[in-house]
């Protein structure tokens, strides 16, 4: 299966950082600086995970998980992880309240975003095969 | 009169007086009055029980005088024991008030208990004689002893109760009165037969003075009755009542007795005259019983009035008519007579000469009393009107009656027109409302005193805050007549009070600005620090051409300049607000300074449209090139960021009055202009909920610091989501020589 990544920062030079973190880790990156195209972006795009920003003008990190929850919804397993500046517990906790799987604060440790990444592109594997039925390897 | 105490609020234009309900000023007293306490009981009922006893037994006794019951010898039995009984029950009962009360009073009833048993014990002597041993009683006899004894005891227990008056002249007064009245009724009672009986009387000399001692103690009885009744107090005048009656029934008795025995009449009739003695000590007897209408206190000084301040000249009236009528039946006057007259005469005049050196004294005394209280009026009207605390009386319906000057001053009104308005007229009308339920416990007198503090209304609907005190002022039957309130003026407390307060709310504003500062200032630098560490490792952990590796490198270094821009901006406005930058002053083209400027805009921003509208005259201002450009890039930086939709940025520069004013325009989001007061305070930046801004809110502070520096303004003109206007003026150099 391929895997996709969107990664949305209005910072381009984070965006850029971390592609390159996560270039070999899956096979489609997309990189996105302009919050307010997230939506279409999303459904054009169908990734299989997303990297978020929270601190962006509007819509915001948190809004930008608000306006996807029910795509996601509708998707299945979806997995979004959260990565910010901002390290107060407000921010991480009104992330994970609404849906974000992970939460790393800047600057990112390179290794632990690819495992996380990588680990919850084999959760989304597995839910994937088993809601199509197919026997797990 | 002396008893009106005036007390003017406006003593130079009177618009109302304080009257005093007589606390203030009280009358000239009058010497002590005579007080009668008994057993101070306080129902009638122990009254009612003995006085019906005693009218039944009375009566009984009266009735067995007259038919004689069970033979003349019983009768008599019955008459000397009955007398014994009644004189014992006096002395018991006078005797037991005697116990019951202290000092002067406690004495007064032991001279009548020991008036009653000497009394008693003659009587026994009597019956013993008559009853026991059958044989005429003679005269005089050791009864005679206890009879007259009896007199002047009594006369001492009545005068025991008076309490001793307080100016001599009183006490004269009440001694020449006696002795004018006792005069009288001697000259009374000799002129209409006592001469006769003295006369006419065969006995020896020492029968004869005791014979005559009887009537003589009953002239002293009777005066004694009307000097004390004269000093009556009204709420006693029934146990008085009783105990002089009392004795004047027995002198009654006495007085009937000796004529009869002078004339040698004394028989059925006089056993008859008998009851007198019964009826007088039983009156005795129950005085101490009659109740206390009232507590202790209620026993004050008054007047005197006129039907006692007469009782003794009735005596001297009666002794005139006397004269009067011996006059007419052309009697002729014996010697004594003469002597009772020209008596009569001297005190007359001695009590005359008495009364003008009384009524001087007293007029010297209330002429005192009256300058004293005038001194008092003023020095309170001194008070009130220079006390620092507005002053008003206020009537049970609210209405102002009278006020100082001070709370006048207070309420910027003329005192004159504050009289006869209402409290209403200077509260609105909730706090009228509360004030009105704060008076209640004063009506209900369950408080002296209440307080509040009103924001009260003056007269130039001006508002200031007062803090009140009222007092209920009571007539003497216990009803409020009005208040007394006491007003200060607290309004600087109130406004220090509400200043302390907002300095507190802007110091914990300051305090939450600050903390957010903080996040927002880490989080710009965790920001830039992503791209630095994350592509320093790249090339460090990758196999990177030279041209990738020069990418990263720009990409680090725009970071690093974000990081220093961010820690310049807070040391440049640490710096600027402790005073410690200066600027290099200079002429500077001030439009060439803005094209630079806005070329390093447009390179940044490819979205939005940046125009120039520059004035042709080509300002030349006076100021500090690098400062001006840092503030010129800060604005333009704000235009891009706060319209994120791209469109047109105008630049404008413009010559006026001396200095240039440069204008920053965007088509952006705009800002609340309740906001743009705070927008160049340090930390502030504009936030609408669904629309964040990344910044440290630094900029426009340090804007504002720089421009105030080179004597300009900066101000910004916005509505939100129409854009914004900024503008900053700096003063144009001038011209040369």
């Amino acid at each position: 299966m391929t895997s996709r990544v969107l990664i949305v920062d209005d910072d381009a030079a984070n965006v850029e950082v971390l592609k390159r973190y996560l270039e070999n880790t899956v096979d489609e990156i997309r990189g996105l600086t302009d919050s307010r195209q997230v939506e279409r972006v999303f459904l054009d795009f169908k990734p299989d995970i997303m990297v978020l920003d929270l601190h962006m003008p509007q819509p915001d990190g948190l809004e930008v998980l608000r306006r996807l929850r029910s795509a996601r919804l509708s998707l299945g397993f979806l997995p979004v992880i959260v990565v910010t500046a901002d390290t107060g517990h407000v921010a991480r906790n009104s992330s994970l309240i609404l849906g974000a799987d992970e939460f790393l604060t800047k600057p990112v440790d390179r290794d632990e975003l690819v495992l996380r990444v990588r680990n919850l592109l084999h959760t989304r594997k597995l839910y994937l095969d088993a809601k199509e039925g197919r026997a797990v390897d | 009169m002396l008893n009106e105490n005036r007390l003017e609020l406006t003593p130079k234009a009177p618009v109302g007086t304080f009257r005093s309900p007589g606390r203030l000023a009280p009358a000239p007293t009058l010497p002590a009055r005579p007080t009668v306490p008994g057993l101070e009981l306080r129902t009638w009922r122990p009254f009612a029980v003995a006085s019906s006893a005693a009218i039944v037994l009375a009566v009984a006794f009266i009735a067995w005088q007259v038919f004689r019951l069970g033979g003349e010898k019983v009768a008599i039995g019955v008459d000397d024991i009955g007398e014994a009984v009644a004189a014992l029950a006096a002395a018991l009962s006078c005797g037991y008030a005697a116990t019951r009360n202290r000092g002067r009073t406690g004495m007064a009833w032991a001279f009548l208990a020991a008036s009653a048993a000497s009394w008693c014990a003659g009587e026994i002597v009597w019956s013993v004689y008559e009853v026991g041993m059958n044989v005429a009683v003679p005269f005089p006899s050791a009864a005679d002893a206890g009879f007259l004894l009896a007199v002047p005891l009594a006369v001492v227990g009545v005068f025991a109760f008076t309490s001793a008056p307080g100016r001599l002249t009183t006490r004269g007064e009440a001694l020449l009165s006696g002795a004018i009245v006792a005069l009288s009724l001697l000259f009374v009672a000799w002129s209409f037969g006592l001469g006769r009986v003295y006369a006419t009387s065969a006995s020896t000399p020492a029968a004869q003075m005791i014979g005559l001692a009887y009537p003589l103690g009953d002239i002293i009885t009777a005066t004694v009755l009307v000097l004390a009744l004269r000093r009556a107090h009204r709420t006693e005048i029934g146990r008085l009542a009783l105990l002089l009656g009392g004795l004047a029934s027995n002198s009654l008795a006495d007085s009937g007795f000796a004529l009869l025995t002078a004339n040698g009449t004394y028989g059925a009739i006089g056993s008859v005259l008998d009851s007198g003695w019964v009826v007088g000590f039983f009156a005795i007897a129950l005085a101490p019983l009659w109740p206390s209408a009232r507590a202790p206190e209620a026993r004050k000084e008054g007047p005197i009035e006129l039907w006692q301040l007469a009782l003794p000249w009735a005596a001297v009236l009666a002794a005139a008519l006397t004269l009067v009528h011996q006059a007419i039946a052309d009697q002729t006057m014996d010697r004594f007579s003469m002597v009772l007259v020209g008596g009569i005469g001297i005190l007359l005049v001695g009590g005359q000469v008495l009364s003008h050196n009384d009524s001087l004294s007293l007029l010297v005394t209330s002429q005192r009393v009256e300058s004293q209280l005038a001194r008092r009026n003023a020095l309170l009207d001194e008070i009130i009107s220079h006390a620092p605390l507005g002053i008003a009386r206020v009537g049970t319906d609210m209405t102002i009656l009278d006020v100082n000057p001070r709370m006048a001053a207070l309420l910027r009104i003329d005192p004159g027109k504050m009289v006869g308005t209402t409290v209403a007229d200077y509260l609105n009308q909730d706090e009228f409302a509360r004030v009105s339920e704060v008076f209640h416990p004063l009506w209900v007198g369950s408080v002296d005193t209440v307080e509040s503090d009103s924001h009260a209304l003056r007269a130039d609907r001006t508002e200031v805050w007062l803090h009140w005190s009222a007092t209920g002022v009571r007539n003497p039957a216990g009803r409020i007549e009005y208040f007394i309130a006491m007003y200060e003026d607290t309004d600087a407390e109130h406004s220090a009070n509400e200043a302390a307060a907002a300095h507190l709310a802007s110091l914990e504003r300051l305090n939450r600005l600050k903390s957010e500062f903080v996040s927002l200032v880490s989080h710009e630098f965790r920001t830039a620090l992503v791209g630095i560490s994350g592509f320093s490792e790249m090339i460090r952990d990758s196999d990177v051409s030279v041209d990738e590796a020069k990418g990263y490198a720009a990409d680090i270094n725009k970071d690093a300049e974000r990081l220093n821009r961010l820690i310049n901006d807070m040391l440049d406005l640490d710096r600027i607000e402790a005073g410690r930058l200066t600027l290099r002053v200079q002429p500077v083209d001030l439009n060439a300074l803005l094209k630079d400027a806005v070329e390093r805009a447009r390179a940044s921003s490819s979205r939005h449209f940046i125009v120039c509208n520059f004035d042709a005259q080509q300002p030349i201002a006076s100021c500090d090139p690098d400062r001006l450009a840092q503030v010129v890039a800060n604005l333009l930086s704000n235009a891009i960021k706060y319209s994120p939709d791209g469109g047109e940025i105008t630049v404008t520069s413009t010559v006026r009055e001396g200095f240039a004013d440069v204008g920053v325009r965007d088509r952006g989001i705009g800002i609340d202009p309740a906001f743009a007061q705070r927008l160049f305070s340090r930390y502030e930046r504009y936030e609408q909920t669904s629309n964040k801004i990344i910044g440290t809110g630094l900029g426009l502070a340090i804007t504002r610091q720089i421009i105030e520096m080179h004597g300009g303004k900066v101000w910004v003109d916005s509505e939100p989501g129409e854009g914004s206007d900024f503008h900053f003026t700096v003063p144009l150099e001038l011209p040369r020589g």
